[in-house]
């Protein structure tokens, strides 16, 4: 079983051949083959969230999925979330709403925040019920819950508020 | 990486699924979403020898509805199935499935996943008991078909073969008039492993409640429905003395266990409580 496993990855938008051990983890493979560290490893257990990454455009938990599983996929990790060296828009939100301390679970959430938002895109209008049960995926262990809901409230809002005024706007009274 | 070593075989085919599960039933499993194998691999309380991919096979992608049931395969994941617009008709199942897990956790995890792996608090079995339907495996003998009240054989343990893999599940459709109610109970709130789960349905018109269903699922108890004759005196006006003595002699009948996060007696507890609570919903369905 030393042989390893040939897998061709699309990560962040760009290809990657490599030869893993069919046990690594998803999340090892981003961290130590290309060193992407942006992706945490908090339990490695599946618990915490630290090390979510969008699979296929759907947020998943890196360390409970195999690389060999992601042969032939798309992943994108926090590193492609936001231009280098820039913060996104998602990150800018939640920095204004002091929603990270540490910055641990941050990562997680990002990814998170930004699969809700491509839902928002098309077409979900989620209650502030749905979006914490969404944002319930990950543990927080320092700044608490309340800024980073605030922060994934706002963003949706925005969102939606973009959405509806790019659309052609209903006849009012007066133009009719 | 924690782990420990195994191969790994994807799977393109059902036959080729089936041969490899064939080979060495006892050293193979199936990995579908993962969800709830990975963690016990990375905490080495499985080492099997070889892992069967099922994912890249088209067949067990599938999810259709017909006026009889929805049929999913094998690979459809719970988040497939919760956005699935057509499992609106399917009363306790639409309620449990956005509930299961996490986010996270439903867009790998599997809907037939969690039937295999049998948490006796899962939701998905519970309401599998609830609806009734069918599960189908299929190995190199051929295909199976397995009664819903027949699948669940004690926690954490099904009616299939180690060499046989869980094809599809079909969840019956309920009738137009019928009403049901899902709950579940956890420590820590979303995502959390339920305590138990428990679901409750009838049909409901002019003169009252029919076909009264009560599931329940809970550490120790495999997901079991109520027998009739502790569900046929609810029938009609669902009265709290009728509600009060079903669901004690229903909880009479549970076989919970204790563990870390609650002793049987409280889940007993919890059972008679819940399903009280959810056969009074429905009395408030009737008005």
């Amino acid at each position: 079983m030393t042989d390893g496993v040939a897998i061709e990855v699309r990560v962040n938008g760009r290809a990657v051949r490599a030869c893993v051990p069919a046990r690594m983890t998803l999340v090892d493979f981003l961290r130590e083959r290309l060193g992407l560290t942006g992706t945490h490893i908090g339990c490695g257990e599946g618990l915490c969230g630290a090390c979510n990454v969008l699979f296929e455009s759907r947020s998943a938990r890196a360390c409970l999925m195999l690389a060999v599983q992601a042969d032939d996929s798309d992943v994108v990790t926090i590193e492609g979330l936001s231009p280098p060296g820039y913060a996104s828009n998602v990150q800018d939100c939640l920095v204004r709403h002091h929603a990270l301390q540490c910055g641990f679970c941050t990562p997680g959430f990002v990814v998170l925040i930004e699969e809700l938002l491509a839902e928002v895109d098309a077409g979900r209008r989620p209650t502030a019920i749905q979006i914490r049960k969404h944002l319930s995926s990950s543990l927080c262990r320092c700044t608490g819950y309340a800024p980073i809901i605030a922060a994934a409230e706002e963003l949706v809002a925005d969102r939606i508020a973009v959405i509806d005024s790019s659309k052609p706007q209903p006849p009012t009274e007066v133009a009719r | 990486m924690r782990p420990a070593v195994f191969d790994y075989v994807a799977a393109s085919t059902v036959t080729e699924a089936c041969a490899e599960l064939g080979r060495d039933p006892d050293g193979t499993r199936v990995l579908a979403g993962g969800q709830s194998l990975m963690p016990r691999l990375v905490r080495r309380l499985d080492r099997p020898r070889r892992l069967v991919d099922i994912c890249r096979i088209a067949e067990l992608h599938e999810l259709s509805a017909t006026p009889d049931g929805v049929r999913m395969g094998a690979a459809v994941t719970q988040r497939t199935a919760e956005l699935y617009p057509a499992l609106r008709g399917f009363g306790v199942l639409a309620q449990a499935l956005p509930g299961v897990g996490k986010v996270t956790t439903r867009n790998r995890g599997t809907v037939c996943g969690s039937l295999a792996n049998a948490n006796p608090a899962a939701e998905l079995g519970v309401c599998l008991l609830l609806l009734g339907g069918e599960v189908t495996a299929i190995s190199t003998r051929g295909l199976r078909h397995i009664a819903a009240e027949d699948f669940f054989l004690a926690p954490r343990r099904t009616a299939l073969e180690d060499d046989e893999l869980l094809h599809t599940v079909r969840y019956d459709r309920p009738q137009a008039d019928t009403v049901g109610h899902f709950e579940k109970v956890t420590i820590r709130g979303a995502g959390d492993t339920p305590l138990l789960s428990a679901a409750v349905s009838a049909r409901l018109g002019a003169d009252g409640a029919t076909d009264v269903r009560i599931g329940v699922g809970g550490e120790g108890q495999k997901p079991t429905r109520a027998p009739s004759r502790i569900t046929a005196p609810l029938a009609g006006a669902l009265d709290d003395p009728a509600i009060e003595h079903s669901s004690r002699l229903l909880a009479a009948e549970l076989e919970f266990l204790g563990d870390t996060r609650a002793c049987a007696d409280h889940r007993r507890r919890l059972a008679i409580r819940i399903v009280a609570r959810l056969l009074r919903r429905l009395r408030e369905d009737l008005l």
